[in-house]
């Protein structure tokens, strides 16, 4: 049952510090139970500002309602995605509340929480470990991404379409890698050194900051295990393609659609399984002058909410794209196509551009999961049901054996996954 | 019996939750009239049951339920509508009780006793500490913010071009907005990563192996331009006059766009830089003519000061002398004998190796009447000729205005101007290989690794070490040598390893009174975000900064120093919340977009960091941080915050004020853009703002599950009609009554801080009228200020407890409050100055004790 108490105590900061645990999915006996598993991959699609919930959410409830104007796009897929009414993380806050999109958590209350704030991507990214090239990507179009964070609360750096294809594609030189090789080892003796004086360091460092300098030893050895995983990836190819590199500028509705498709081919090709996108909005697309900033600030003037809903109707119509493209690759891995083992899922932290964080965008496509429906869950206060049990469930279906994930109280009630 | 009693005293002295026992065991007869039907001993709905709930907030699961219960009263949703209802007076004594309780228990829980935690450097300290220890030196160091990486506002692409060592660090954590907070720093693996890679590029950039650089003095002397600027007086001066480069007009400030006009350069540095990093004699020759002249009723200037001519530098590989490059900054102004003749100035600064000085007139005149035909038609009408008409050939018409500007200057210019004679870039190299360099590998002669080693960590680790304790680091430079490295990557490697270590990346402490070096490295980190400097670590080894008057001598020292700029940056960034300039800021296309054309946010920052450096210099009251009769002020400022167009050149500079609603620094356009969101204004995040930072009185946070105000911006209400249509609700009344009159009285200021009389979208007047909770009325800001300046005691606790804060690097406690009470005494005592305060600071036991 969702305990609303909870969260409140951390709202107002609250400190319960708790030792950050081993990263246990990244041990090799993780790796090898998980094997027998599907190989599933998670892409979340975001923005920064909210929707116009009129024309996001359904009136009706139940599988047969009226697709709303934003939702329009989705029309071909409509047994295969579910949006959910009523969800939320329970938190105020507006801006502040877009990076706890995949997590439920606020930044700055991060080290109340065992494992932090890390975000589902992360989380994701931690279970794969070195099966991929990029454990995660973390992908803007014309925009930040806010929403991916590490166990250690430090936001995870976005790349953009250009540096995504040269991530993918572009192989560095045979120079380079040795530099790079040369690199991890010399940065790898180096962290033997500092663990000797850390250690010595310790020794006179009364209790409390003892506690506190933990840190820098979790740090360490988190350092050597990424190196330890990256290293072998140094001399493997990367993948071939016949696409060019992508130029970006184009207006958000071309570049957006172009970073799709370069997502459908990271996860054809297997070089990464988690992937967070955040699109934004540049003066001129679709016709409309401003900033996204502004125009979520609409007011209900006409002009801005038009120019809304285009914006996040472009965001779900790539989106859409995107899931073209899945059904019609077979995956490699798991046989099937590649969309019936991708979870995509759209929404935001924020639910509106007045800063309203009740009621959150949140719409999830493939994965296995049994969909097709507008769920609406109870709007009474002491029955909702925190969004983080969605964001549990897609774990739980990625493989992870994890019974609670950020601020969830459980899986969330009503849907259900494929299991082989 | 007897000792039990004893026990429960002992306890109670111990931790102050056990008084909150018994206040919230005053609570009991409300709950039991109100609650306990439904969740008490026979009911317990919801599985709540509060007849058996415990006192001891130190149990979680109890401090939550007395939470919920204080929600749902603030909620109104209990006791439920069909139940009797409390009385609104004992409702509300009972919601301030539990509030009270609550948030004390909240920061017990926070408490660190009253230490600083072990803390890391956050990244300005970082940078600025690899810069002092490794005697680097160049604009990217010289600089005590840093370029904004991106924002969340669609502003489009933040490339990451700068060669600043920080430039990938992630912001740091902050507690109240302190980022040096050593319980909120947190570290991490990202962390460690960027530290070594920030070490790795610093030590290249000390590194210089080569040989001495070959680069010569650098003379451009009578046309120092060899192009441009584009076709006016200034370009057609140049085929007439061999000897000089005239310069006619003041420059613009970056954005606006002259053409080029109004300053001068060496085209050959303007495009690829000086070429070497070095340190640089610059000198120039330049005259001044005409600062009395007959053509005033055009040509508009301020006769009674001197011309000034500015000397500045620029990046020129990135943006170079185009207008609108944010590298640029002023070095030094000149004032010019108004004698005609040619005089010589120097001066000396580092420049980076794509760097280029250029020189700028500061107060010049700047007149559309400077077109030469219109000055030749009214002074010299006998070689003037009207303008060919639309009819005329192309050729005809672009030759007239050359023709006007030729009959002007051969006649002899009598309007104002300068001329630049020479530009001299002389290098100074007198050492080779630089400092840096030497105190990394020696200059010559091979000593031994254990040697250099010791050398480095004495300085990096801020402490004496003892050479037995450096065996891991010189055994790390050996084995990398066995592996075949040269001595000097090997040592790198070493010094990378010091760089990447605890003992370099904290401070360390030990609990009680600070000895030495730890003094040493709370000054500091507290004047100059960075580490000790020799004269520091003299007296520390000396065991003289226990002495009073050395440290005070030493804080005097300091504050005097240029690396103060980091403090007079940096404190009041953090105590005002100036970091959140930036995170919101007004979109490149929208109303505000001369916050970006114009560069405002680097001039609002260094006008509030003037105007408070030189409160500090002058050791003026801390009153005239709420108001003053003058501001700082640079020509884009005045011009285009303050509407004033009597402040010429990119100078700041104290200026008298003419308005009594814009003096003090609370409502600074700085303070006013990082209280707004760049679209709107909030009457409620600048109260909110004010309770928190200024008045030091943070009011509750709001009760859950309360939605945003969702304005209607097609109507025809203000914001203040739609906050007072909420306040109607009593339970927001209780908290919104203190907050939104405080920022009623600010709401005159706009997104970027500029007067506005009326909201420029619905014409509707600004209303800044309001009662504050005292129940005095204030009709403006200016009321308000001397509503400010009467409880001007209340602002000084404040801002004493904020910089006790960024000085010891951990949040006050209850336990604190003897000390702050002592400071603010003794301060007002004194006149209630600022240096003072610092001072007060710093022989505090807050500041000298871990």
């Amino acid at each position: 049952m969702y305990r609303p108490l909870d969260r409140r105590t951390y709202l107002k900061g609250a400190g319960v510090a708790i030792a950050l645990p081993m990263l246990e999915a990244m041990m090799p006996s993780a790796r090898a139970a998980a094997a027998r598993k599907p190989t599933k991959r998670i892409v979340c699609i975001s923005n920064n500002y909210g929707v116009y919930p009129k024309a996001f959410f359904p009136q009706q409830a139940g599988t047969d309602y009226t697709l709303p104007e934003t939702l329009e796009p989705l029309a071909a897929h409509r047994g295969d995605f579910s949006v959910f009414s009523h969800l939320d993380h329970g938190i105020p806050g507006g801006h502040a509340c877009v990076p706890t999109l995949l997590s439920g958590i606020r930044p700055y209350l991060a080290s109340h929480f065992p494992e932090g704030n890390i975000s589902l991507d992360q989380k994701a990214a931690e279970y794969v470990g070195a099966q991929t090239r990029f454990p995660a990507m973390t992908l803007k179009v014309n925009d930040a991404n806010l929403v991916s964070f590490t166990r250690t609360g430090v936001q995870v750096p976005a790349i953009d379409l250009r540096q995504m294809y040269q991530a993918l594609f572009l192989d560095e030189t045979a120079a380079a890698k040795a530099r790079m090789t040369e690199r991890y080892q010399r940065h790898a003796s180096i962290l033997d050194v500092v663990r000797d004086e850390a250690n010595s360091l310790k020794r006179v460092l009364g209790p409390q900051d003892r506690g506190k300098f933990d840190e820098y030893f979790t740090s360490i050895r988190t350092l050597e295990k990424k190196i330890i995983q990256q290293r072998p990836w140094i001399d493997k190819p990367k993948p071939a393609t016949q696409l060019t590199e992508p130029r970006p500028g184009r207006g958000t509705a071309a570049d957006l659609k172009t970073m799709m498709e370069l997502i459908a081919v990271a996860i054809q090709t297997d070089s990464t399984r988690a992937v967070t996108l955040t699109s934004g909005f540049v003066s001129g697309d679709f016709g409309f002058r401003g900033g996204y900033h502004g125009i979520s600030h609409h007011g209900e003037r006409e002009y801005e909410v038009k120019a809304k809903i285009a914006i996040e109707k472009n965001q779900i119509a790539q989106t859409a794209h995107l899931m073209d493209l899945l059904k019609a690759q077979p995956d490699p891995i798991n046989g099937g196509s590649l969309f019936d083992h991708t979870m995509i899922l759209y929404g935001c932290g924020m639910a509106t551009g007045h800063h309203s964080t009740r009621d959150l965008p949140l719409l999830l496509a493939g994965g296995g999961f049994r969909l097709g429906e507008h769920k609406v869950y109870p709007e009474q206060k002491g029955q909702r049901v925190p969004a983080a049990n969605l964001l549990l469930s897609m774990l739980q279906n990625f493989g992870l054996e994890i019974d609670r994930f950020g601020t969830s109280t459980g899986t969330l009630t009503g849907l259900d996954w494929r299991r082989s | 019996m007897r000792w039990w009693r004893l026990v429960v005293l002992v306890a109670a002295a111990g931790f102050s939750s056990a008084q909150a026992d018994d206040s919230l065991s005053r609570l009991r007869p409300f709950l039991q009239k109100h609650c306990c039907m439904c969740h008490g001993s026979r009911v317990q709905k919801n599985d709540l049951r509060f007849d058996t709930l415990g006192t001891k907030l130190t149990d979680r699961r109890t401090l939550e339920t007395w939470q919920d219960i204080l929600d749902q009263l603030n909620l109104g949703e209990m006791p439920p509508a069909k139940a009797a209802q409390p009385d609104a007076g004992q409702l509300a004594g009972v919601i301030d009780t539990l509030t009270d309780i609550l948030s004390k228990a909240y920061a017990e829980q926070k408490s660190t006793g009253a230490q600083t935690v072990i803390r890391r450097l956050n990244r300005i300290e970082l940078r600025n500490t690899l810069r002092d220890l490794l005697y680097l030196e160049g604009p990217v160091f010289d600089s005590v913010g840093m370029a904004k990486l991106e924002d969340a506002n669609g502003n489009g692409r933040a490339v990451r071009k700068s060669t600043d060592p920080i430039r990938n660090f992630p912001e740091d954590e902050h507690e109240q907005g302190f980022d040096n907070i050593g319980q909120r720093l947190v570290m991490s693996d990202f962390l460690l990563k960027l530290i070594i890679a920030a070490a790795e590029e610093s030590l290249a950039i000390a590194t210089h192996p080569e040989q001495r650089p070959k680069v010569q003095t650098r003379r451009f002397a009578g046309h120092i331009r060899t192009q441009g600027p584009n076709p006016g007086l200034e370009s057609w001066s140049r085929a007439i006059n061999p000897d000089y480069d005239a310069i006619f007009q003041r420059y613009r400030e970056p954005g606006a766009s002259t053409g080029g006009a109004g300053r001068v350069t060496a085209n050959a540095l303007a495009s690829r830089g000086v070429g070497v990093a070095a340190r640089y004699r610059i000198t120039v020759e330049a005259s001044a003519h005409n600062r009395q002249h007959p053509w005033g009723a055009l040509i508009r200037i301020r006769t009674h000061e001197p011309f000034l001519l500015g000397l500045h530098m620029a990046d020129a590989r990135r943006g170079g002398l185009n207008e609108g490059n944010p590298t640029s900054r002023q070095l030094t102004q000149w004032a010019l004998p108004d004698d005609g003749r040619v005089h010589s100035y120097t001066f000396e600064t580092w420049l980076d190796a794509t760097w280029t000085p250029w020189l700028g007139w500061e107060n010049g005149p700047y007149d559309r009447a400077l077109r030469a035909s219109t000055l030749v038609q009214k002074y010299l009408p006998a070689s003037w000729r009207p303008k060919p008409d639309n009819n005329a050939s192309r050729k005809l018409k672009q030759a007239y205005e050359p023709e006007m500007g030729a009959a002007l200057l051969k006649s002899g210019y009598q309007g104002p101007h300068v001329r630049v004679h020479s530009l001299t870039v002389e290098p100074l190299i007198a050492t080779w290989p630089p400092r840096s360099h030497e105190f990394l590998y020696g200059s010559g002669g091979e000593t031994a690794v254990a040697d250099r080693i010791l050398k480095f960590a004495r300085r990096a680790f801020r402490r004496p070490v003892e050479p037995k304790h450096l065996a891991r680091y010189v055994r790390l430079v050996e084995s990398q040598m066995e592996q075949g490295l040269s001595r000097a990557e090997a040592l790198k490697t070493g010094y990378t390893a010091i760089l990447a270590s605890p003992r370099f990346y904290y401070l360390q402490e030990q609990p009680g009174r600070l000895d030495n070096y730890e003094i040493a490295s709370r000054l500091s980190y507290f004047l100059w975000s960075s580490m000790p400097d020799e004269r520091l670590f003299q007296l520390a080894a000396a065991g003289k900064l226990t002495e009073s008057a050395v440290l005070m001598a030493q804080v005097d020292r300091m504050l005097d120093d240029p690396k103060a700029a980091a403090f007079f940056h940096r404190f009041p960034q953090r105590w005002l919340r100036l970091d959140k300039l930036g995170g919101m800021p007004p979109e490149r296309s929208g109303p505000f977009r001369i916050y970006w054309d114009r560069q405002l946010e680097s001039q609002m920052v260094a006008q509030t960091d003037a105007f408070f450096a030189d409160l500090v210099r002058r050791n003026e009251p801390v009153q005239l941080l709420i108001d003053s009769d003058y501001t700082f002020m640079n020509e884009r400022v005045a011009f285009l915050l303050y509407g004033r167009d009597d402040v010429w050149g990119d100078a700041f500079r104290k200026v008298q004020l003419n308005d009594p609603r814009r003096g003090g620094l609370l409502t600074q356009p700085s303070v006013m853009t990082a209280t707004a969101n760049g679209v709107d204004t909030s009457p409620v995040v600048r109260g909110v703002w004010l309770l928190e930072n200024v008045l030091g009185t943070p009011p509750a946070p709001p009760p859950p599950d309360v939605e945003p105000l969702a304005p209607d911006l097609r109507g025809k209400q203000t914001i203040g009609e739609q906050l007072r249509a909420h306040r109607r609700n009593a339970t927001c009344n209780a908290c919104h009554r203190k907050i939104d009159p405080l920022g009623f009285a600010m709401e005159n200021f706009d997104p970027i801080g500029r007067w506005r009389d009326v909201y420029p979208s619905t014409r509707l007047k600004v209303d800044s009228a309001a009662t504050l909770v005292t129940g005095e009325r204030i009709a403006d800001i200016v009321a308000f200020k001397k509503n400010l300046l009467a409880r001007q005691h209340q602002v000084t606790r404040c801002l004493c407890e904020k910089m006790l804060t960024y000085a010891s690097g951990r949040m006050l406690e209850p336990a604190d409050r003897g000390q702050v009470n002592r400071i603010v005494n003794a301060l007002r005592g004194q006149g209630n100055g600022m240096r003072d305060l610092i001072r007060l600071v710093v022989q505090s036991d807050v500041f000298l004790r871990k």
